[in-house]
């Protein structure tokens, strides 16, 4: 496995971290027009483009996670 | 990392712990509304956060001939808007499976479709990654559409027609 820096593997987790935050706060502040993730996703889910993009990310962490460098069979 | 994670679930926490303090004031203030024979000092003083009902415009509501253009003939008009309806029901047809298929192969189509192009712009456009890369996304990806559908459709069915819940 390729040795990476420590601040990039940090950079991530302060990505996700936000993220989470974000959504908790959203949940925190649900009537102060704070839209959670959950609403976020349906605003974009309402146009065809937006389900397209959706759809194209879902693909694209299914292949990564489940199919690029994984061998069937259990192959060495 | 540890601390990530617990300013993480703390946030969550707190904010799901204000969130249902809210909803059961809400609640109470609903109830107090609705029984007016109970006592004063049993209502909570928090504010009543039911939602509003939002005002459509009747603009919004009004079919498409009525906001047609002064300029442009009735019967023109009503041509266009047969038009329009006729292909809409072949693109959105009345619920059913029909409609359902069309929406999913729309989706998983366009989908997929997206994310060659992102994929073949990068590896053209910005940086050639080693490998078959390309055609590993072109199998790999059409490989989770084939897998994924028959579930979803399964799961679709058992939740339409057996009344499911997920």
């Amino acid at each position: 496995m390729a040795r990476h820096p420590l601040i990039g593997y940090f950079v991530w987790a302060l990505l996700f971290g936000a993220l989470f935050a974000w959504e908790g706060l959203a949940l925190t502040y649900k009537f102060a027009d704070v839209p959670t993730l959950s609403a976020t996703f349906r605003v974009i889910m309402r146009y065809p483009f937006g389900r397209w993009a959706l759809f194209a990310l879902w693909l694209w962490l299914g292949w990564h996670f489940f199919v690029r460098g994984w061998h069937f069979l259990l192959r060495a | 990392m540890v601390a990530g994670y617990v300013l993480v679930m703390g946030t969550l926490a707190i904010g799901l712990r204000l969130a249902r303090r809210s909803a059961r004031a809400g609640a109470a203030g609903t109830a107090a509304v609705t029984n007016p024979g109970q006592p004063a000092d049993q209502t909570d003083p928090a504010p009543v956060s039911a939602p509003v009902a939002t005002q459509v415009p009747a603009a919004a509501t009004a079919p498409t001939a009525a906001n047609a253009p002064a300029g442009v003939p009735p019967a023109r008009e009503g041509r266009r808007v047969t038009a329009r309806a006729r292909l809409r029901a072949i693109a959105a047809p009345e619920p059913g499976w029909r409609r359902f298929v069309i929406h999913y192969l729309g989706t998983a189509v366009g989908g997929y479709l997206l994310l060659m192009v992102v994929i073949i712009g990068y590896y053209f456009g910005i940086s050639p990654v080693a490998g078959n890369f390309v055609q590993s996304a072109f199998t790999g990806c059409a490989l989770l559409i084939g897998l994924a559908t028959p579930v979803f459709i399964a799961l679709s069915w058992l939740v339409e027609r057996k009344g499911w819940r997920i």
